[in-house]
C-alpha cells in the first residue's frame, strides 16, 4: 500500500455505525458486511477519506501498536476490503 | 367520476375503478395515493426484457408490463395506468403489486416480498424463495385462526416495528386447492390459464397496525425445525426479499434502506425448515403456534 494512497468507502456502499460496529451494504447485490474490532477502527478512520499514512498515524496514536505492525495489519485488511469492492483507492 | 377509496399498507388509496382485493373504506381525509386511468401514457423505448424505467432526477417510474398494463408512478402520491391488454385481473395484480410498490419506495418506505399472519396480536412475516410454500403455509395458518395480515407484500412502519394490513386475498395453485379440499369453481383466476386462483378476502377483523413479533425464512429440510438467524444473515434476507430490490439503487435509496434494514434486524429472525408437502403442515402450524 502506497503511503499517499487515498482510501475511501466505495461509492456503491452504504454504511451505518451501530454501537462499536459498522454495517456495510453493497448496493450492487444487497450483500451485507459487519465490521467489528480493528476493522471497525479502520473504517471509522477512512469513512470520510484518508491517506494510508494518515490512517496509520491515527491508529498508532489511538491504540497500543507500533507503526510497522500497524502498517502490515492495515495493508492486509485493506486488500481484503478492496477485493470485496468496499473500499476504493485513489 | 365515481371514486373508490380503500385502505392498504396503512395508506388511503383512491381509485377510479373498483379494486375487489381491498376492503372499501369511507374517509374524509384526502387520499395518500390517487390512482387514475390515462390511456395516453408515453413510454420510453426500453431494451428487450426490461419492463421498468426509473428517472434518477425525479424518481418517477414507468412500467411497461408485457401483455399487460402500463403505469406511471410519481411523487409517491400518483399512479396513472393504461389497462392496454391482459384484462382486469392482470391490471389489478400489477397495480396493487408493483405499481403500488414503486409508489411506496418514492415515499421512502421499503415493501418486503413477504406474507404475514397474526399470532396473539403480533404479526409474523414469512419470506422465502418462490415455491418455498409461503401461500400454502399462510393459508393453513389462517384456517387455524392466525388471520392473514398481508399476502405477498408487507409494508412496515418507518421504524420497522409495526406492520400494516396489506392485500388480504390469498392466491393458491390448483394442486394446493385440491389438498385443502377446495374447488376452483367460482374462484377468480389470477391470470387466464395459469392455474392460480384468488381465494375470497380474509375477513377476520384486523387492527390498523400491529407489532412485528418475528420474521421467518421458509426452507425445505428433512424435519420440522425452527432455528435462530444471525443479524448478518437477517440483513441479507431483508435485502434479498425486498420487493423490487432494483429500485433501491436506482432511486438512490441505499442509505435509507440500510438504516431501515438495521432497525428491522432488531426483530427476531428464524429459519423454518420442513419437508415440502401437506403431511408436515399440521406439525409446522403447531410449532409456530408454540413459538408465537
Amino acid at each position: 500500500m502506497d503511503s499517499n494512497s487515498i482510501l475511501s468507502p466505495d461509492p456503491n456502499i452504504a454504511f451505518s455505525q451501530v454501537e462499536d460496529e459498522f454495517i456495510l451494504m453493497s448496493m450492487d447485490n444487497g450483500a451485507f458486511y459487519v465490521l467489528d474490532g480493528s476493522a471497525a477502527a479502520v473504517w471509522g478512520q477512512i469513512q470520510q477519506s484518508k491517506s494510508f499514512s494518515d490512517l496509520v498515524a491515527a491508529l498508532v496514536q489511538e491504540f497500543d501498536v507500533d507503526q510497522a505492525t500497524c502498517e502490515q495489519d492495515c495493508t492486509a485488511l485493506l486488500e481484503d476490503l478492496i477485493a470485496k469492492k468496499l473500499v476504493s483507492v485513489a | 367520476m365515481t371514486e373508490f377509496t380503500y385502505k392498504v399498507h396503512g395508506l388511503v388509496v383512491s381509485c377510479d375503478r373498483p379494486l375487489s382485493d381491498l376492503d372499501k373504506v369511507t374517509v374524509s381525509a384526502p387520499a395518500d395515493i390517487a390512482v387514475s386511468i390515462d390511456k395516453n401514457l408515453t413510454l420510453p423505448q426500453l431494451p428487450k426484457d426490461v419492463w421498468i424505467d426509473c428517472n434518477a432526477a425525479d424518481q418517477s417510474v414507468l412500467m411497461d408490463i408485457p401483455d399487460g398494463p402500463a403505469f406511471r408512478i410519481f411523487d409517491g402520491t400518483t399512479i396513472q395506468y393504461d389497462p392496454r391488454e391482459g384484462g382486469e385481473n392482470r391490471l389489478r395484480a400489477y397495480l396493487l403489486g408493483r405499481a403500488l410498490g414503486a409508489a411506496l419506495y418514492q415515499q421512502g418506505r421499503f415493501p418486503l416480498h413477504a406474507s404475514a399472519n397474526v399470532f396473539g396480536g403480533g404479526a409474523v412475516l414469512f419470506v422465502g424463495d418462490s415455491g418455498a410454500g409461503k401461500s400454502t403455509l399462510c393459508h393453513a395458518l389462517t384456517l387455524n385462526g392466525a388471520g392473514l395480515v398481508a399476502d405477498d407484500v408487507c409494508v412496515l412502519s418507518p421504524d420497522a416495528t409495526q406492520l400494516f394490513p396489506g392485500v388480504r386475498r390469498p392466491k393458491l395453485w390448483q394442486d394446493t386447492l385440491d389438498e385443502f379440499g377446495l374447488s376452483s369453481g367460482g374462484l377468480d383466476p389470477v391470470e387466464e390459464h395459469q392455474g392460480k386462483y384468488y381465494l375470497p378476502n380474509d375477513t377476520q377483523d384486523m387492527p390498523s397496525s400491529m407489532p412485528v413479533s418475528g420474521v421467518v425464512l421458509l426452507e425445505q429440510g428433512t424435519c420440522v425445525s425452527l432455528s435462530d438467524v444471525s443479524r448478518e444473515d437477517a440483513l441479507g434476507l431483508i435485502a434479498r426479499h425486498s420487493y423490487i430490490y432494483t429500485l433501491i439503487p436506482e432511486m438512490g435509496l441505499g442509505q435509507s434502506f440500510l438504516d431501515f434494514a438495521i432497525k428491522l434486524s432488531n426483530v427476531p429472525f428464524y429459519r423454518l425448515t420442513r419437508p415440502m408437502g401437506f403431511d408436515y403442515l399440521d406439525e409446522t402450524v403447531a410449532l409456530l403456534n408454540q413459538r408465537f
